[in-house]
């Protein structure tokens, strides 16, 4: 029982990465492999403000979301400047920028030795210590953030996103300033991204720069891929297979340096078969 | 100390100059984001230590080996994913998701073989020679001298000989040069073999000189991509500076703050360059 609420949970936390990333590579059609570095600075907000600091979680979730939020707004500010697979590129170099940032500035994210001991929330007195509470916690915040990309999706702004995304230059034409909501999305996408990061660093309750290595973001790139571009449910869909696939593979009773590479290599496959005979995913409805 | 840093930036440059040579050349006939050329690199590298340690071959029979096995790899790569994808219309963005799932299956791949371990090619390439004032690591001098003799017959090659024109006909305009009788498929599998080899080689090299792990390829091929596109496309000169430019920074960074910050700075002058100057340091031709 307590294995399946741990999935859960991980579910839950790789269920909002991939709702939040899938608003800017589905919707707007930017393909960002920068999303760990968001997921990291989530993270390692709450580690530090609440170890260090004394701070709550909720505040010092705040604090990262905000802090997530004005990177990505100039972070977003740079990438708005590529296109196409040079915007995946930079991205991808701006999470290598972020994780040399938390593996090497020590004196502020303690580098490779990470940060343990990171509590866990509370509300009105209530303390979401046992698992099961933290579950439910993490999936009403799975259910807003699905409810979210469901409004944005029918909303006005997701059909600018979605113009820009199929023709730019027709969409400007048309009076949107196509630069104003890429922004906007990148930015909300990456504060999203906070909120994954700080439950995560919550329930793990000790964080290290490797998990938020550019590897990682090519990982939440593939679950959505899988999943379907472009769709809450592909998003959840794509979160929930690739992890389940790994755990099946525990069951082989491998040793785990190789089930950890076979997990690798499966996920490659995948990509590679997605873009061979489905690039749109599962259940996607764009085509990168 | 300053002939200490100048020595290391052409070390260093002359590691990155051979897999940006290979980029621009890989390029120009098939352009977009190769992330397996990485995968070949750790091939060159994993395939010498794999024949020696494990087929207890003689060192250099492992290298022409795999070298050879390198230049095979890019074609085949090449021949049986890229080109189908290309010819069903696949954007420049699909074939780089492709590569990246590709190159995750290939590290996997090295890891499980060999084991997630750091590993050295030994032998007498790792020993240091004296060159009077100085001594340095044979391999580091090697690398040196394999660098400039790529760029001098990579350069003749594409510059100087009628293949050359095909190869540039064909990153013109690959229609045109198709309309005009040239055989497109077979010049782009001639050229995958050309980078392969060159990409084999330093692969190799680095095997000797700084060692082997699942992941080298990923860093290498981002420092040599980084310097060929700082250094700009048309000639063969910009990749060649471009990672002596790149080197150049990073040991400066170096020597300025510490080591640890090495891949930060070739980001950043990376992604300065994008923005300012996206055309690279040597083409005057806008784009």
């Amino acid at each position: 029982m307590e294995y399946l609420i741990n999935l859960g949970i991980l579910f839950c936390i790789y269920a909002m990465l991939a709702l939040s990333l899938n608003m800017v590579v589905g919707l707007s059609g930017l393909v960002s492999l920068a999303h760990a570095a968001f997921y990291g600075i989530g993270a390692y907000a709450v580690a530090i403000l609440m170890t260090m600091h004394g701070f709550g979680f909720w505040s010092s979730m705040l604090a990262g979301v905000v802090l997530n939020g004005i990177t990505a707004f100039a972070v977003g500010k740079i990438l708005s400047k590529f296109k196409g697979d040079y915007y995946a590129i930079v991205s991808a170099g701006l999470s290598v920028i972020v994780f040399s940032v938390l593996l090497n500035f020590k004196s502020l994210t303690k580098g490779p030795l990470g940060i343990y001991g990171i509590g866990k929330p509370s509300v009105a007195g209530f303390h979401f210590s046992s698992s099961l509470s933290f579950l439910a916690l993490a999936f009403v915040f799975v259910v807003l953030f699905y409810a979210l990309f469901v409004l944005i999706d029918k909303s006005s702004f997701g059909r600018a996103l979605k113009g820009l995304r199929e023709d730019e230059v027709l969409t400007v034409s048309l009076g949107y300033k196509t630069t104003k909501y890429k922004s906007l999305i990148f930015t909300l996408s990456a504060m999203m991204a906070g909120v994954a990061g700080s439950f995560f660093a919550s329930y793990i309750a000790f964080i290290d720069p490797t998990s938020f290595q550019l590897a990682e973001g090519i990982f939440f790139f593939t679950m959505i891929t899988v999943g379907g571009l472009s769709s809450a449910f592909g998003s959840v869909v794509g979160a929930a297979l690739l992890l389940i696939l790994p755990e099946a593979l525990r069951f082989l009773g491998l040793p785990y340096e190789t089930a950890a590479q076979l997990q690798q290599l499966i996920y490659g496959a995948l990509l590679v078969m997605m873009m061979a005979f489905r690039p749109q995913g599962l259940f996607g409805k764009f085509k990168v | 100390m300053l002939l200490v840093l100048l020595i290391n930036i052409l070390i260093v440059g002359a590691g990155y100059g051979l897999i940006a040579i290979a980029f621009a050349v890989m390029s120009s006939v098939s352009p977009f984001f190769n992330l397996t050329l990485g995968s070949i690199i750790a091939f060159g590298a994993y395939g010498t230590y794999g024949l020696t340690e494990y087929a207890h071959l003689p060192m250099a029979v492992a290298i022409v080996i795999s070298i050879a096995f390198c230049a095979c790899a890019a074609a085949l790569l090449e021949r049986f994913v890229y080109t189908p994808l290309r010819t069903r219309g696949a954007s420049s963005m699909v074939l780089l998701v492709a590569s990246l799932g590709l190159y995750t299956i290939f590290e996997a791949s090295i890891h499980l073989a060999f084991g997630p371990q750091y590993q050295i090619l030994g032998g007498a390439l790792g020993q240091n020679m004296n060159l009077g004032i100085f001594s340095m690591p044979k391999v580091q001098f090697i690398t040196i001298v394999a660098d400039f003799i790529v760029f001098g017959l990579v350069n003749l090659l594409l510059f100087h000989t009628f293949f050359g024109k095909m190869v540039r006909a064909l990153n013109d305009s690959a229609k045109l040069a198709n309309i005009t009788g040239l055989n497109n498929n077979k010049i782009i599998l001639i050229v995958s073999m050309l980078s392969g080899l060159i990409l084999g080689l330093s692969g190799v090299l680095t095997g000797f000189d700084t060692g082997l792990e699942p992941t080298m390829g990923f860093n290498l091929l981002f420092k040599g991509m980084i310097g060929a596109i700082i250094g700009g496309s048309g000639s063969l000169y910009g990749p060649f500076l471009g990672a002596f430019f790149l080197a150049a920074a990073e040991n400066v960074g170096v020597m300025l703050w510490a080591s640890e910050w090495r891949d930060l700075v070739a980001f950043v002058i990376f992604i300065i360059f994008l923005i300012f100057r996206p055309q690279g340091i040597f083409q005057r031709k806008e784009k």
